[in-house]
């Protein structure tokens, strides 16, 4: 096998994700020239996709004490260290990477990462908008600094969701993500049709199944608790043995009955509401369902 | 080779397999000459651990690689394009030579098979009668070492058609140079050799959902793949498509509209039937005690892959070796030592199942999933 054609097997296995066949090219790569750092970047980048975060740091590693001023492997060598929670390592291996190649968004866009994983917001937040002006149709930037602004601007955020969506409309992460800023901003409708969008792109997506279910739940009206209102008005019949005033005893006897209309009113609006979903947005509905049997069954 | 420090070596690697005593091995037969011993025992380091750098230089210099790029052209090139390399007769694919009567159990893929890939091409004027096309493809997905391939085999076999299978290292080397190319290459062979059932493999690397590539070089092969099949760049007569994946919903959905592979087929794990004859398969040749229980072997096997029960069947083998060797005189294996076996084995098919659910339940657009969520039901999952 040539070199060249052991590069090029070992790229398309890294884009098709397979992460094994993509080690056994990248190590033929290396066996051919053990002085060219590209195996070892290759060899990296298939232990991070299989979450071999150590050895995917010694491969970047082992490729620098070949080719010391290699800014890919100083930045996978950074995304290594992070995802070992070692953030102010990766701070340092992104900073080399930002020296070497300047002009790079993805150097910015490691040093952004690894920065809010500090917990450094500000200058996470500088250097994504750095990596975005280097590279505005990166996705993924705009879907990462959309994260970082979730909690205290989500409606910031949610503009850079769109911009994320504009580029990559099917990326479920960033549908979830942008359903999480809608959800924040009050707007619970628009947040369902996104957290379902996210479902259908990837149903393995926990995190979107999850919040799909609770706002659909809060919209709908908490399922009735026709065993809570009942255990309340046994709790009363049995306080009413104990007090010897009989106002007192009608009254908790009152209190018990009026909790239980309350729940079965809940019950019937709740059951109409649903009818309204099917009527308006059977898919969802459908989706909705399907998410309370995997809840009760304890899948969710 | 009777060299003082290969035996030592050697000795020592009988107590601890080690890669770098391997290297070290390996480095002493490259002095000795002994290339090819060399170059297994570095293969072995790398198999230990794939990161050493000594084994991998060792490599290097026993197999020199060469650093030309692969040669593109042949013999024979007209205006500076290279022409279309037909295979040989040597190189030419087989017939395939099984048919279903060799795939034990599995009779309801089998039937689905038959019903919707066979009958159409034995009956074509019948079909057509009732105004539907001989035409399109089939896409088998299910759990992966449960014989999606055996199965496709097999019926390249039923229809007397050679058997080309296009499987991941080839479609790897399509992806970058001339891969427009080399996939019409790999057509056009398969149209000259009528009848041919074109087997993809992991079909999901060679037609990905372009929206989940980056890049051009995918895209590329992806439009070119759906051209082929449509029969744009040639006639697609007599020429069958087959697919397989373990991810049928990372396929590109263009790949799935009708004429292409408008048909997905869910192969299941192996049934009691086809348990049965792996067992007895994997079991052949090796020193066997009379009268196995297979019924309870089978029994516990439920959700097994081929592979899981080859696995089994090693194990069980592992022991009676060991006790072999401790009583002095061949031990067999028994139902004592499969049933050990078992104990430490699950079905690898479960974590498959747990992914498909998700897709199957949330996303069976059009009932795609159909046979796949009635097989969850079966099994308790949906």
């Amino acid at each position: 096998m040539t070199v060249e054609r052991a590069a090029a097997r070992a790229e398309a296995a890294l884009r098709l994700a397979r992460w094994d066949e993509a080690m056994r090219a990248a190590v033929e790569l290396i066996a051919a020239d053990p002085d060219d750092s590209t195996g070892f970047a290759m060899l990296s980048r298939a232990h991070l996709g299989k979450n071999e975060f150590k050895l995917a740091q010694k491969a970047a590693e082992d490729g620098l004490a070949r080719t010391p001023n290699r800014e890919w492997l100083h930045r996978l060598r950074c995304h290594a260290l992070r995802l070992q929670g070692r953030y102010d390592d990766a701070v340092a291996a992104a900073e080399e990477c930002v020296r070497l190649m300047p002009g790079a968004s993805e150097s910015h866009g490691a040093r952004a990462k690894a920065l809010a994983a500090l917990g450094r917001r500000e200058e996470a937040m500088a250097a994504y908008d750095r990596a975005i002006a280097l590279d505005p149709h990166d996705a993924l930037l705009h879907r990462e600094l959309g994260d970082l602004l979730l909690s205290q601007a989500p409606a910031e955020a949610e503009r850079h969701y769109r911009a994320a969506l504009a580029i990559n409309p099917s990326d479920a992460v960033t549908l979830n993500n942008f359903g999480a800023s809608l959800a924040r901003q009050k707007r619970p409708d628009e947040a369902a049709l996104a957290f379902k969008s996210a479902i259908l792109a990837d149903p393995t997506l926990r995190v979107a199944k999850q919040n799909a279910h609770s706002t659909l739940s809060s919209q709908l009206g908490a399922a009735a608790g026709i065993g809570g209102a009942l255990w309340i008005a046994l709790q009363a019949v049995r306080v009413a043995g104990t007090v010897e005033s009989g106002i007192a005893i009608g009254a908790m006897l009152l209190a018990g009955f009026a909790y239980l209309v309350w729940r079965l009113v809940q019950k019937i609006r709740r059951s109409e509401r649903l009818e309204a979903l099917k009527a308006k947005d059977q898919q969802l509905y459908e989706i909705f369902t399907r998410l309370e049997a995997d809840k009760k069954a304890g899948r969710l | 080779m009777g060299d003082a420090v290969v035996q030592a070596l050697r000795t020592a690697l009988q107590v601890k397999d080690d890669p770098e005593l391997r290297c070290a091995l390996g480095d002493r037969l490259l002095q000795l000459g002994d290339k090819e011993g060399a170059v297994a025992e570095f293969d072995a380091a790398l198999k230990l651990d794939p990161t050493n750098v000594r084994a991998l230089e060792g490599l290097g210099k026993a197999v020199p690689v060469s650093r030309a790029p692969a040669p593109v052209a042949s013999e024979g090139e007209v205006g500076g394009k290279p022409p279309l390399r037909l295979v040989t007769d040597e190189d030419e694919p087989p017939v395939a030579s099984i048919s279903f009567a060799s795939v034990a159990g599995m009779e309801e893929p089998k039937q689905r098979l038959t019903r919707s890939f066979l009958l159409p091409l034995k009956n074509p004027a019948m079909v057509k009668q009732f105004g539907k096309a001989v035409s399109g493809g089939l896409l088998l997905y299910g759990p992966p070492g449960c014989g999606k391939t055996f199965l496709a085999r097999a019926l390249a076999g039923e229809i007397g058609a050679r058997f080309i299978n296009v499987g991941l290292n080839e479609v790897l080397d399509m992806w970058f140079g001339e891969s427009e190319r080399k996939l019409h290459e790999l057509f056009e062979n398969a149209r000259r050799l009528a009848p041919t059932v074109l087997f993809f493999d992991e079909a999901d690397a060679l037609g990905q959902r372009r929206t989940q590539l980056r890049g051009s070089a995918g895209r590329n092969l992806v439009n070119q793949l759906l051209s082929e099949l449509d029969g744009f760049a040639g006639k697609n007569e007599g020429v069958f498509f087959l697919a397989a994946t373990n991810h049928p919903w990372d396929v590109d959905p263009a790949l799935r509209r009708p004429g292409r592979f408008d048909r997905l087929i869910f192969i299941p794990p192996p049934d009691a039937d086809a348990r049965r004859a792996l067992f007895r398969l994997k079991l052949e040749g090796r020193p066997v005690a009379a009268g196995l229980d297979e019924a309870h072997l089978v029994q516990k096997t439920e959700g097994f892959s081929g592979a899981d029960i080859e696995g089994v069947v090693n194990a069980a083998t592992e022991l009676a070796l060991e006790a072999s060797v401790a009583a002095g005189e061949v031990v067999p294996v028994d139902d004592r030592l499969l049933l050990r076996a078992l104990r430490d084995a699950r079905p690898s098919t479960r974590p498959w199942f747990e992914v498909a659910r998700n897709h199957a339940v949330y996303a069976n657009e059009g009932g795609v999933y159909d046979e796949l969520l009635a097989h969850l039901r079966s099994i308790g999952l949906a």
